[in-house]
């Protein structure tokens, strides 16, 4: 089993950077059991998101949503749309999600509007 | 941090509550006509040990200023445990609320037994106190 840890606060929000609209992906597998990027991890770091860029005075739009498993193609699918809405994708799963590049090989609507 | 300076701060506080001695030290409070801050809104959860960090969030999200949990006293709690759970929970939560830049201090835990109606109504006007000090939550601020 791959092990996660969640990166500071702080870290993550300069990664996002000055983007608008910021999808958070949770994964139901290996980073759930250790509290790292499950269900419940996506939903914290979106609300902590969302207050901490109020709290800056730049507001972003952070959704969240979590599949059963970020490492197989079919659990990830049906993320196309939100992930085609949205400018940023954190995803909190394992390295796999990285490597699947946030889904964008299979869907070229995302690949031409050069989600990241 | 207008409101802040150029009125009278009322706090919105929200409470998390067990149902068994927190509700009933709230119980208590009002039996012995006890005044507390009507700033305070309790919310009823059947134990603390039912409390997350999403709650606290979201009521921050939602615009409390501040918020706090009152539990039945440690070793006391009727469901064993829930209270030592609750009370990591707002540690944790104290330190991100300190990295999201709201500040720690606007979130607190509170023991106190059944009959503690007059502690019950202190930690409400000590908590108001606090929050009107700290003044009005920045996120309502930039919503306005």
């Amino acid at each position: 089993m791959i092990v996660g840890e969640q990166k500071p606060l702080e870290e993550i929000k300069e990664l996002i950077g000055d983007v608008k609209e910021v999808l958070v992906a949770g994964c139901g597998t290996c980073v759930t059991v250790c509290f790292a990027g499950g269900e419940r991890e996506a939903q914290l770091l979106a609300s902590a998101l969302r207050l901490t860029s109020q709290v800056d005075g730049d507001p972003k739009e952070v959704t969240d949503v979590a599949v059963q498993r970020q490492c197989e193609w079919e659990y990830i699918d049906p993320l196309a749309e939100q992930i085609a809405k949205s400018e940023v994708v954190v995803s909190l799963a394992c390295g796999i999600r990285g490597a699947y590049g946030g889904g964008r090989q299979r869907h070229p609507q995302g690949r031409q509007e050069g989600k990241k | 941090m207008s409101i802040q300076q150029d009125s009278y701060f009322e706090p919105e506080i929200t409470a998390f509550m067990c149902i068994y001695c927190a509700y009933m030290a709230a119980d208590t409070a009002g039996a012995l006509r006890i005044p507390y801050p009507p700033n305070v809104k309790l919310v009823k959860l059947p134990c603390t040990g039912k409390t997350d960090p999403r709650y606290f969030l979201k009521a921050f999200e939602d615009g409390a200023d501040g918020v706090y949990v009152v539990a039945c006293p440690i070793g006391n709690c009727h469901h064993v445990r829930g209270n030592e759970r609750a009370y990591a929970r707002v540690q944790w939560t104290k330190k991100l609320l300190d990295d999201v830049g709201l500040g720690g201090e606007r979130l607190d835990m509170f023991f106190m037994s059944g009959g503690q109606g007059a502690t019950f109504a202190e930690v409400a006007k000590e908590m108001t106190e606090r929050i009107r000090a700290l003044g009005p939550n920045p996120v309502k601020i930039v919503n306005s």
